[in-house]
């Protein structure tokens, strides 16, 4: 008995950290490149787009989890799409009554959620399988966003430091933190990591480093 | 067919449930968001006049066709709502719509401009909303001239954001416009206060007078019924004077002459 809850217990923290390396959605899955490449300008933007993507799928893997065995399969994928449209609506209504000053920053991105390969890859591949139960759901959801929220908040660091030199992390016009660090009087931004072909580039070198580190543990 | 129903029923729940968790966090929500909107839009008014706590708001049409808003405060000073669609003739943003709020002086000068709305390239158009870049319309006016991007017209003041020429030149035409439109249309608007003046209370006894009914029991305490019979008598001939009145103008109006005493028969 006290074996297999270790087991299990084991089982629920790789569920959990397999998002962040192994499986990383964005570094090795390669799913949601969109918003990857064209909301990453900033390191804000990035941890936005990622923290709002996780919030919706950690709610679509839970509730895909719960209601996966009532769906005939010829169909899952358009309720699937109406379950993760539902989400990402109320979270952009209730974002926009209660936090406007979050969602005025991040109201752009929101409705790309929907479209976001990763949330219906994970209710697809993971969340609607029979043996995996709502709990290892949850955990799946919870680290497979917060492991491409980290990406994303690395590849926006990346290309603002290049390319405009600064690095901006929490950005609220009046309330919290303002904690700019601004190089631009010494240095002469690389002005093309901002742009589209930047994303490119750092996405490229990301990948690069990361098979290299891989290569690298198993030698 | 039995798979078939299934499917369309499952869907079916599936989209209800969804259109009712919808409906109903619009409910909760709906005033919210728009209580939020208004506060934005006085928070924008308070930075550009700090000193403006209670603007009077006022709807005006803009050259499109829009409503926008006005926001009165004391001393003459306005600030009001102008988007980049706002009017023809103004160069487009890279993206969707820029709103604006401009705040004017008693002489119409220039004393702040505020983003309220924006989707800009983030990192590039995006910066329009930083202080060094909006700071530049500061004291311009459409006398002084200069409200134009430095690159196009070499009298222009406003310096683009680099790398985002078309937004900055989206926003200057805007500015623009929207001064013209107050030169326009925003001169002769007040704050409500002054319904509370004299004026404005004479203003108001006339419109009741226009009213032309009379109601008996606002003469109840008057015993003298000859009182209320002469009352009557009055009304009933500025009734028929206006009648009278509106019909010339409306023969005036068509451009041909009516006879009024033909037309009256019956009274």
């Amino acid at each position: 008995m006290g074996s297999s809850n270790k087991e299990s217990s084991a089982n629920y923290l790789r569920t959990f950290t397999k998002g962040f390396w192994s499986k990383n959605a964005a570094l090795v899955l390669l799913l949601g490149m969109c918003p990857t490449l064209a909301v990453t300008t900033s390191a804000f933007n990035g941890l936005g787009m990622g923290v709002a993507t996780t919030a919706v799928l950690f709610g679509s893997n839970i509730i895909i989890s719960l209601i996966a065995g009532l769906i005939p399969k010829k169909v899952r994928i358009p309720a699937y799409i109406v379950v993760i449209a539902t989400l990402v609506t109320l979270v952009d209504m209730f974002m926009a009554a209660y936090s406007p000053e979050l969602h005025s920053e991040l109201g752009l991105f929101i409705p790309l959620i929907v479209v976001n390969c990763i949330i219906l890859g994970r209710a697809e591949a993971f969340a609607s399988k029979s043996e995996n139960n709502v709990l290892q759901a949850l955990l799946d959801g919870l680290g497979m966003g917060l492991g491409f929220a980290l990406t994303l908040f690395i590849l926006g660091a990346i290309r603002e430091i290049l390319g405009n030199g600064t690095i901006t992390v929490f950005k609220y016009t009046t309330t919290i933190i303002i904690f700019t660090i601004s190089h631009k009087e010494t240095i002469n931004p690389i002005f093309v990591f901002i742009l589209a072909p930047g994303a490119f580039i750092t996405l490229g070198f990301l990948l690069g480093l990361k098979n290299y580190i891989d290569n690298l543990l198993e030698n | 067919m039995n798979d078939t129903l299934k499917m369309v029923i499952t869907l079916t729940v599936i989209t209800a449930v969804a259109a009712a968790a919808l409906a109903y966090g619009n409910f909760v929500t709906r005033d919210k968001i728009k209580a939020q909107a208004k506060a934005k839009a006085a928070r924008a008014v308070r930075q550009i006049f700090p000193s403006c706590q209670n603007p009077v708001e006022k709807k005006v049409i803009t050259p499109k066709g829009k409503k926008t808003s006005v926001f009165l405060c004391k001393g003459g000073k306005k600030a009001f709502v102008f988007s980049s669609k706002s009017a023809p003739g103004i160069s487009s943003p890279y993206g969707g719509t820029i709103k604006l709020m401009i705040g004017l002086d008693n002489k119409d000068i220039i004393k702040g401009v505020q983003v309220v709305q924006q989707s800009e390239t983030p990192g590039l158009g995006a910066k329009l909303t930083e202080k060094v870049f909006l700071d530049q319309f500061n004291n311009l006016s459409l006398q002084k001239g200069g409200i134009a991007v430095e690159k196009d017209d070499p009298a222009g003041k406003i310096d683009a954001i680099s790398g985002a020429t078309i937004t900055s030149r989206s926003v200057t035409s805007t500015v623009k416009a929207a001064l013209l439109f107050n030169s326009k249309k925003l001169k002769n608007l007040t704050r409500t206060e002054n319904k509370k003046t004299r004026k404005g209370k004479r203003i108001h006894r006339r419109s009741k007078r226009k009213n032309n009914h009379i109601d008996p029991s606002k003469f109840k305490y008057k015993k003298n019924i000859q009182n209320y019979k002469k009352i009557r008598k009055h009304i009933r001939k500025k009734i028929l004077n206006t009648r009278k009145r509106m019909r010339r103008n409306k023969a005036e109006k068509d451009g041909k002459p009516v006879d009024i005493r033909k037309k009256q028969g019956g009274r």
